[in-house]
C-alpha cells in the first residue's frame, strides 16, 4: 500500500522548485487510472463532446466502479439546472435564488470549469503508467502538476461523496454496513482517496 | 481583498450597523462570495483553497474554513458582482460550494 505523498528537493529540478513523490502498489495505479478515466468520461458527457473514449482500461475494478455509479449524467443542457446531482455538485447553482442569473452565469462559465477539470483529468492520467508489472511504481511530478492533482482528486471524491450520501460524521454508519454490502467497499476507496489528498496538501510545495 | 465583513457569528449586530440603504443605490451595494460547508471537502483543503486563490495568510484561512464546517458558511470575499462571478468560478474550479449575493 502506499504510504502518500512526500516533498523531495531535487537538485535537477531546483530551478523549478520542489517534487512531490508517491510510491503506489500496482493494484492502486489501476484504482487511480479507473477512476480519473470514470471522470473524464462524466465530464465529456458533461460536455457533449460526444466522442466515443477508448476504454481499455476495463480491469477487476470495472464491477465497483460500475456501481459506484460515477458516470452516467442526465441531460447536458449546460444552462439549465443539472437534474444529476453529482454534476450539480461539481457545478453549483452560482445563484440559488435567482434562476436567470444562475442561468447566465452557467452559459458563461460552464464550458470552461468543464474544460478545466478535463484538463486536470487528463494531465493526472498522464502522470499514471498503465504498462503495470508486480512491483511498486513510484509516480513524480511538480507543483503545477500537484495542483491538478489536488482538484481531479477532488473532483473524484466529491462525485462517490455524493452518489454514496456521505455525512458529516458519519462513520459509524459506513462501519456499521454489512461486509458484503459493495458501498461498503466504495466507501473505503472514498477514504482512501481522501486520505491521499491529505497526504499531497500537506506535501505541496510553497509558490515560488 | 482588503476587506471581508465580520464573522457571521454576529450576523445580525453586522446588519444593524450598515447605514441605511435607499432603494436607489441598492446597485452600488458590494456583492460578497459565501463558502458552504459540505460533508466530502477536506478541512485542509479548504484552508489551501482560501489561502491559494485569495492570498489570505494561514491564520485567516483556518478561521475561514472553521467558520464553514461549524457554522455552515462564510463570506470568504467581498467587492462588485463581477468579481464576485469571478470568485465563484475559481471555487467552483476548486470543488468548493460557492454562491455569491449582494451584501447586508
Amino acid at each position: 500500500m502506499s504510504s502518500g505523498f512526500r516533498r523531495v528537493t531535487s537538485r535537477r529540478q531546483r530551478a523549478g522548485g520542489d517534487v512531490l513523490v508517491a510510491a503506489f502498489a500496482p493494484f492502486e495505479v489501476r484504482l487511480l487510472r479507473q477512476f480519473v478515466h470514470e471522470l473524464i468520461l462524466l465530464l465529456q458527457a458533461e460536455a457533449g463532446a460526444g466522442q466515443e473514449p477508448d476504454h481499455d482500461d476495463v480491469d477487476e475494478f470495472a464491477a465497483i466502479t460500475a456501481r459506484s455509479g460515477l458516470g452516467d449524467p442526465g441531460d447536458s443542457d449546460p444552462v439549465a439546472p443539472p437534474e444529476d446531482p453529482v454534476i450539480a455538485r461539481l457545478f453549483p447553482d452560482a445563484y440559488p435564488d435567482d434562476a436567470e442569473s444562475a442561468a447566465d452565469f452557467r452559459r458563461f462559465t460552464q464550458e470552461r470549469l468543464v474544460d478545466g477539470k478535463h484538463a486536470s483529468a487528463q494531465a493526472v492520467l498522464a502522470t499514471l503508467p498503465d504498462d503495470l508489472g508486480d512491483d511498486d511504481v513510484e509516480i513524480t511530478f511538480d507543483r503545477p502538476t500537484a495542483l491538478q492533482w489536488l482538484g481531479t482528486l477532488n473532483d473524484i471524491r466529491l462525485a462517490l461523496g455524493t452518489r454514496l450520501g456521505v455525512e458529516q460524521d458519519d462513520d459509524a454508519v459506513w462501519d456499521a454496513l454489512p461486509a458484503d454490502d459493495p458501498r461498503g467497499t466504495v466507501h473505503q476507496i472514498y477514504q482512501w482517496l481522501g486520505w491521499m489528498q491529505e497526504t499531497l496538501v500537506a506535501a505541496l510545495p510553497r509558490q515560488r | 481583498m482588503d476587506h471581508v465583513p465580520g464573522p457571521t457569528l454576529t450576523p445580525e449586530r453586522t446588519r444593524q450597523e450598515r447605514p441605511a440603504i435607499d432603494e436607489g443605490t441598492q446597485s452600488d451595494l458590494p456583492w460578497v462570495t459565501l463558502v458552504w460547508n459540505d460533508p466530502v471537502n477536506l478541512m485542509s483543503y479548504v484552508s489551501f483553497v482560501f489561502q491559494s486563490h485569495f492570498g489570505y495568510p494561514k491564520p485567516k484561512a483556518e478561521k475561514l474554513m472553521l467558520q464553514v464546517h461549524q457554522l455552515g458558511k462564510a463570506v470568504v470575499s467581498s467587492g462588485s458582482r463581477e468579481e464576485m462571478e469571478r470568485d465563484v468560478e475559481a471555487m467552483h474550479a476548486y470543488g468548493l460550494w460557492a454562491t455569491l449575493q449582494k451584501s447586508g
